[in-house]
């Protein structure tokens, strides 16, 4: 029983992180139907940004801040000099896909070529702290607090603002949008500054959690795209819910019930995925699209 | 039957309005959707201020991409557009919202994920500050959605939904409301309740260009009515001119109309 609830809180904690990082790509998909395979990349420049200004004798709370800041700013400036002009020329969505896969490797090999391949950490890992059932670092805490909090603000943020309302009804209907007299680009150019620095806000969390290399939004971003999906594409909460289910899910198949080898966790993390979508094609919050 | 001449001036109204004044004025307008493709083809539309006007004709003649070009949301290639007496031509949407024109597409006209009341405050993206009063007046012209304020408008009737639809449109106090077969798919109940609603934001003082399936029903409401045939106006009058001519009948209204 121990165990499963080790595991449960585990994977409790790699979901949390999956999930900041997914909501930021459902926002994306919602509003422009656009698959950004760079998205795990901004990860790691999160992360890799917060590393440069702890190098800098700043705590990591406070070196997230500049973090953020380039993740926002990362996007932003994206939308500006690379999405919006390829889409104002008509580009098509499979074609911004492929765009998006040069982007992510673009982004992975500065970070290579800046920070090296060796891995790197924020600070040594501290002592687990024993809650009877299971144990956490206070990392592991920090990470799930953390999460929670980006979490409930993106959902008051979509609830409750203005802005939050323009994005729900441009992923429900952008040509109503339009229409409506919402002034769409803008919208678009917040959805990617509020995704950046929930993306890199992401990268420092999953940062916290272990270790630091160019690689480390590229794994995850799988395990990313897994979430979403199976929270129903497009679906913001969705995409928390599914994130958590992922993360859960590898995490419990390696208990010794089940006995898989800890290699094996993502793939079991996949095979969820298609059970639940050969039961709900659309995603567990996902709309199936109207006819 | 008259050539597209200035609109009738006399009409009644519950206020007072500038009735003759032009608000809308197309002329000679090309545009459509791909290259070198044509959709409408020389139209010449006219709205004054207050008036309600029909456009009608055959399926694929043009009509809702005629009122999207009007609106900006079709590429316009040839003609000018004038709306209250500045040009508007290849005005991007938002600022003919901004001027003031509310449209109400023909399908996909609300956002279904969004309830009611968000619905609506789209409709005012631009001048967020006028939301809770214009809630007051547009819940009083519709009911039946300040009782379901809270609802996603994807759970509810078509007939609901298109009321939310013209509340949305009218979020802005248009002086002028593009309607796109506001009645289509409706049961005839709810196309009474359409209509009636229609008849009270025009006597609002809302001028209307409307395109409507229900030919003779909207001509008859309608101060004046085109008939859109290829892209181009082949017949331009008063409503009830329009209904009794023997010509628009017979090719456009299934038969003479009665009375
Ligand atoms: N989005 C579109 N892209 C290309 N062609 C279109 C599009 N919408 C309509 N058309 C074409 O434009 C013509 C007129 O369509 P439309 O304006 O919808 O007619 P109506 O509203 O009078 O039935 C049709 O031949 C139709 O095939
Ligand atoms: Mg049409």
């Amino acid at each position: 029983m121990q165990e499963a609830f080790q595991l449960l809180a585990n994977g409790i904690v790699i979901g949390s992180v999956i999930a900041v990082a997914a909501v930021g790509l459902s926002l994306v998909f919602g509003v422009l139907g656009l698959i950004n395979v760079a998205h795990g990349d901004f990860l790691t420049l999160g992360a890799f940004t917060a590393l440069v200004f702890v190098g800098l004798g700043l705590p990591l709370y406070v070196a997230a801040v500049p973090a953020i800041a380039a993740g926002a700013l990362a996007m932003g400036g994206l939308e500006k000099v690379l999405w919006k002009p390829m889409r104002d020329r008509g580009t098509s969505n499979v074609n911004l896909l492929i765009i998006s896969i040069g982007l992510a490797l673009v982004l992975r090999h500065v970070i290579f070529w800046i920070f090296g391949a060796r891995v790197q950490r924020f600070g040594p890992v501290s002592e687990r702290i024993d809650f009877g059932l299971f144990a956490l670092t206070p990392q592991d805490i920090i990470i799930v607090v953390g999460s929670a909090i980006a979490l409930i603000g993106t959902g008051l943020m979509l609830q409750k603002t203005r802005i939050g309302t323009a994005m729900r009804a441009l992923s429900d209907n952008k040509d109503l949008a339009e229409a409506s007299g919402i002034n769409v680009s803008r919208v678009i150019l917040y959805t990617w500054v509020i995704a950046g620095a929930l993306t890199a806000y992401g990268g420092v969390l999953l940062g916290l959690q272990g270790r630091l290399f160019p690689n480390m939004g590229w794994f995850l971003l799988l395990l990313i795209f897994a979430g979403v999906i199976l929270g129903g594409i497009g679906s913001a909460y969705g995409a928390m819910i599914g994130s958590l289910i992922i993360g859960v899910a590898q995490e419990m198949a390696t208990h010794s019930i089940i006995g898989l080898p800890a290699d094996l966790k993502t793939a079991v993390a996949f095979l969820v995925l298609i059970l639940v979508l050969l039961v709900r094609p659309q995603g567990i919050f996902g709309r199936r699209k109207a006819i | 039957m008259a050539e597209a001449n200035g609109p009738n001036e006399a009409r009644e109204a519950e206020e007072p309005k500038e009735a003759g004044t032009l608000l809308l004025e197309a002329r000679d307008l090309l545009s459509g959707y791909v290259p070198e493709v044509d959709i409408v083809r020389g139209c010449d539309v006219e709205v004054a201020a207050g008036e309600l006007v029909s456009v009608i004709g055959p399926n694929g003649a043009g009509k809702s991409t005629l009122i999207k070009s009007l609106f900006g949301l079709v590429p316009v290639r040839g003609g000018t557009i004038y709306f209250e007496e500045n040009e508007v031509t290849r005005f991007p949407t938002h600022r003919l919202v901004e001027a003031g024109i509310g449209y109400v597409p023909q399908t996909e006209n609300v956002f279904p994920t969004l309830t009611v009341e968000e619905n609506l405050e789209m409709g005012a993206y631009l001048r967020p500050k006028v939301i809770q009063e214009r809630y007051e007046e547009l819940f009083e012209w519709f009911p039946i959605l300040a009782e379901r304020r809270s609802q996603r408008a994807g759970t509810m009737s078509g007939g609901q939904r298109q009321l939310v639809a013209l509340a949305r449109a009218l979020m802005l106090q248009p002086s002028l409301l593009l309607l796109d077969e506001p009645s289509a798919g409706l049961s005839p109940a709810n196309v009474d309740v359409i209509f009636d609603r229609i008849q009270l934001i025009n006597s609002k003082g809302v001028a209307i260009l409307m395109v409507e399936q229900n030919a003779k029903r909207a001509l008859a409401m309608s101060d004046r009515g085109y008939v859109l045939e290829m892209g181009q106006n082949r017949f331009t009058g008063p409503g009830e001119e329009l209904l009794n001519d023997p010509k628009v009948a017979d090719l456009y209204l299934g038969g003479r109309a009665k009375g």
